[in-house]
């Protein structure tokens, strides 16, 4: 298993009321596998996948990510940055670098030597490689969230957690991105976990979960 | 590191174009001209403290050595002797000098020929290369004063009124042989030159310029021209002190405007500051961001006012720019001199200063949640 999930519970105080965001929530993920979760807004899937992304805490459970029990992990920076590569909603590029250093920021944190001819292959590979040079605000809504997921997969990631990926996306691109991400899969083996609205992005899951209430479902 | 310098570079020149909020611009210039300042003041008071010294040691020596009863005469002659230290001997006494109707008291250095010409550094109206017994050299403010000129005569009254056997004061009758010029401590108006012949009188003093003889000498008490202008000497450093102090205020004005530069970049890219903390940027690594930030400002403006007023400093004394006007100052050009350890101490004290102000509003990093700031845009 690439990730394990065992009775994560997260719960948030509006008030005097006690919100059961997620209840006992248990699953698990092989590798080269791609996990949809929907569910309707303010059901705790960006929670959820913030918990599994290690950005947010949970009140009780574990998360297991490539062997490592992440409640025991010292150093979350690190383990985030050579495990877990986040897609978001929007592309949330910073608009000063360029796209091929937006690209990079992943394995400048980890300090490592950049094969540029690696890099090159990569946008090649998402049909951006004219576009290294340029800045995000250059770019149209599908060709920076293409760079996002770029950034997303450039540390060669256990999982890459993407948060409503085509939720500002036109039909087009939707498609575009839905392509990608199989393709990426089928040839990279990357393990995917998706938390959409969108039904077509949705059934391209291996295991489709619906949240709902605090608790997962399996359909 | 690369990372946090590129990231600064960027939020700070955005899209490589040299295009930044007025506030960054406002810090720079406040520290550029804060920094230029504090360099260009003090260069002044070092200039002018420089000509106080190298003035008075024309007329004195750096370092004198007393010798009340004449006991240390003869090791304090051999100590100077053996370390190949051009030295004088002189003797000073108190005396009324009477031209015209007119009157001044003065100080009489009694010197020996060789003194007079090879020691000191009299800056005399005419050559001169002998003094005789009853010859004087007065200064230009007394000259003026008493209406006297080369080759005048003038009479000398012991100021211990010394009678002789009529009852009458002792007086002696003088020439002014030169006239020579230092405005240093009103010298010119209060200091004459006399013979000493008979180097056997007591209050003797010696005055060398050899530092070494300083090292040799173990028994004599040495007294440096900062000892013996003690006060003048402490007094022009409280100036320069207080003049640092003072124009220091400007660079902590401006690291004011630094700080709520840093708090206006910090909100407006609060949002990048979450991602990259999502793509495994810790918290120390969002502070040196802008702590890097900070500096490319604070020391890129610090230094290059410093560079400025080096500038300027190499201008003026290269070219003499500024002048100034003798009779009321001591030179004719506005003296500047910067040594090194001012510049390093006010780097040092602006980059702490920087330092500072940039890491106050850093403090919300502490408390930050990517998570909380990325999810409330959806």
């Amino acid at each position: 298993m690439i990730l394990s999930v065992k009775n994560l519970s997260k719960n948030f105080r509006d008030g005097k009321k006690n919100l059961n965001v997620l209840q006992d929530v248990s699953f698990d993920v092989k590798k080269g596998e791609i996990v949809t979760i929907k569910g309707p807004s303010g059901s705790g899937k960006s929670t959820l996948l913030s918990i599994l992304g290690t950005l947010d805490d949970a009140d009780s459970g574990k998360i297991v990510i490539n062997s490592t029990l992440i409640n025991e992990v010292k150093d979350l920076n690190k383990l985030r940055n050579l495990n877990i590569g986040f897609v978001f909603q929007f592309h949330n590029l910073i608009s000063e670098l360029t796209l091929e250093e937006n690209v990079l920021i992943p394995k400048m944190i980890n300090k490592e030597e950049i094969d540029n001819q690696k890099i090159e292959e990569l946008f090649t590979f998402f049909d951006l490689q004219d576009r290294m040079k340029s800045f995000p605000n250059d770019l149209s809504g599908g060709e920076k969230q293409r760079v996002a997921v770029m950034r997303a997969i450039i540390n060669n990631p256990s999982i890459v957690i993407a948060d409503e990926p085509t939720g500002n996306l036109d039909k087009e691109n939707v498609l575009k991105i839905i392509a990608l991400f199989k393709k990426l899969n089928i040839n990279n083996k990357l393990t995917f976990i998706i938390a959409t609205h969108d039904d077509q992005i949705f059934e391209i899951g291996h295991s489709k979960y619906n949240l709902e209430s605090g608790k997962l479902i399996k359909i | 590191m690369k990372l946090y310098f590129l990231i600064a570079k960027r939020f700070l020149f955005p899209n490589k174009r040299f295009s930044s909020s007025i506030v960054n611009f406002i810090s720079f210039i406040g520290l550029f001209i804060g920094a230029a300042a504090i360099v260009l003041s003090v260069s002044v008071l070092n200039g002018f403290q420089d000509i106080l010294k190298s003035e008075y040691i024309k007329l004195n020596g750096q370092f004198l050595i007393e010798d009340y009863d004449k006991q240390l005469y003869e090791s304090t002659k051999r100590y100077l002797d053996f370390n190949d230290s051009t030295y004088s001997i002189h003797n000073l006494d108190e005396l009324l000098v009477i031209a015209q109707n007119k009157q001044s008291l003065i100080q009489l250095k009694s010197v020996t020929n060789q003194s007079l010409f090879n020691f000191y550094d009299l800056n005399l109206k005419e050559n001169q290369e002998y003094l005789s017994d009853n010859e004087i050299i007065i200064g230009s403010s007394l000259a003026s004063r008493l209406n006297l000129a080369i080759g005048d005569n003038v009479r000398v009254v012991s100021k211990d009124f010394k009678f002789n056997y009529f009852g009458i004061p002792e007086i002696r009758e003088v020439v002014v042989a030169n006239i020579f010029t230092n405005r240093i401590l009103r010298a010119d108006d209060s200091l004459v030159f006399g013979l000493l012949n008979e180097p056997s009188i007591e209050n003797l003093y010696f005055e060398f310029n050899n530092s070494e003889a300083i090292i040799s000498n173990t028994s004599s008490e040495i007294l440096s021209w900062k000892d013996r202008n003690l006060q003048l000497f402490e007094a022009t450093e409280i100036e320069k002190k207080i003049t640092f102090f003072t124009l220091s205020l400007i660079i902590l004005v401006a690291s004011f405007n630094l700080c709520s530069s840093i708090m206006q970049i910090t909100s407006k890219k609060l949002k990048d500051l979450a991602v990259l903390m999502s793509l495994g940027v810790n918290k120390s690594g969002i502070k040196i961001i802008f702590i890097i930030y900070s500096y490319l400002i604070g020391a890129g403006a610090i230094l290059s006012g410093i560079f400025f007023a080096v500038l300027i400093i190499y201008l003026q004394n290269s070219f003499s720019l500024i002048k100034l006007n003798p009779e009321f100052y001591l030179v004719d050009t506005l003296p500047m001199n910067i040594f090194i350890g001012d510049i390093f101490l006010l780097i040092v004290g602006s980059l702490v200063l920087v330092g500072i102000f940039s890491l106050i509003p850093l403090r919300f990093v502490k408390d930050m949640s990517p998570n909380q700031i990325i999810n409330r845009q959806i």
